[in-house]
């Protein structure tokens, strides 16, 4: 991510004197970022879709010294990640029903063997099971790839806090995926 | 190395961001430390699942410029005629700021 003051915030500058190229511009350079992080947290291409345009709306208009200190992606994506919070906290229409995990696969058996889509399925009960936060950390540094320093900034805490938070959310996605596991053959006996 | 010391690393070892010495000394402290073993096997698997389950999804041209569509409208802001990005990329650019 750029630091504060970077050329991200001309282009946000030029956005909000109606540049629609600039628009444009800052859209499609951030646009996978923010998709990829809703779409692991919401699970839904619609619902991603609207949380991306709300994102990049409320980043266009609000001034940018609310943006507070850090950098351009790091606002979008915490505004991104509010936006996925507060749908995830209403109520759910549809949820995943844990015997759709039927035949998943043992953690043992190697991932490249193994039924993608029922992985998926394993790794989205297991993701269910944790806090927001410990969610929200594996997404931005396990899937995405963002760095600690980064991953810290989203969620408004220090680099060492991050660091302490993301090792607990792996060990607590290794226990949820033992106890699913451990479930599903338990059902199957 | 003790596994007091090792646990708090298990993270930064995974990731391949220790300093060379201290992953010397922890991986010699895994050679013979099953416990320790096992804590570092678990996470790299439960990491390695996650990536494996998890493709970052990508988002579709059409809602792409479904999506500017909206921003223009609501922000009251002229579109501009469709280019390929690449073009548009280098149209834009000589207006930047200079880096000094």
């Amino acid at each position: 991510m750029r630091p504060p003051g970077s050329e991200d915030d001309y282009w946000v500058d030029r956005v909000r004197q109606g540049d629609g190229a600039a628009m444009e511009y800052l859209f499609r350079r951030y646009v996978h970022r923010v998709f990829g992080f809703a779409h692991a947290m919401l699970r839904s291409r619609e619902d991603a879709e609207e949380v991306v345009t709300d994102t990049f709306l409320r980043v266009f208009r609000f001034a940018p010294e609310l943006r507070g200190e850090g950098s351009f992606e790091g606002w979008l994506l915490r505004i991104a990640r509010n936006l996925c919070l507060d749908r995830l906290r209403r109520p759910r229409l549809l949820t995943l029903p844990l015997e759709e995990l039927g035949e998943a696969t043992s953690l043992l058996t190697p991932v490249d063997q193994v039924d993608r889509t029922a992985l998926r399925y394993l790794v989205e009960a297991a993701l269910d099971r944790l806090p927001e936060e410990y969610r929200v950390a594996l997404i931005l540094r396990d899937v995405q790839g963002l760095s600690a320093r980064e991953t810290a900034e989203v969620l408004g805490k220090g680099e060492t806090a991050l660091r302490s938070l993301h090792q607990r959310a792996r060990r607590a996605l290794r226990e949820a995926l033992r106890a699913l596991e451990e479930e599903d053959g338990e059902a199957a006996e | 190395m003790t596994c007091r010391d090792v646990l708090p690393l298990t993270g930064n070892y995974i990731d391949g961001e220790l300093p060379e010495e201290t992953c010397d000394h922890l991986q010699r402290h895994l050679l013979r430390c099953g416990s320790c073993r096992a804590e570092v096997d678990g996470l790299r698997m439960a990491v390695d699942v996650l990536r494996a389950a998890t493709t970052p999804a990508v988002p579709s041209e059409a809602f792409i410029q479904s999506a500017l569509a909206t921003l223009a409208e609501e922000l009251d802001i002229a579109t501009v005629p469709a280019v390929p990005p690449g073009q548009l990329v280098l149209g834009i650019g000589t207006g930047r700021p200079s880096a000094d």
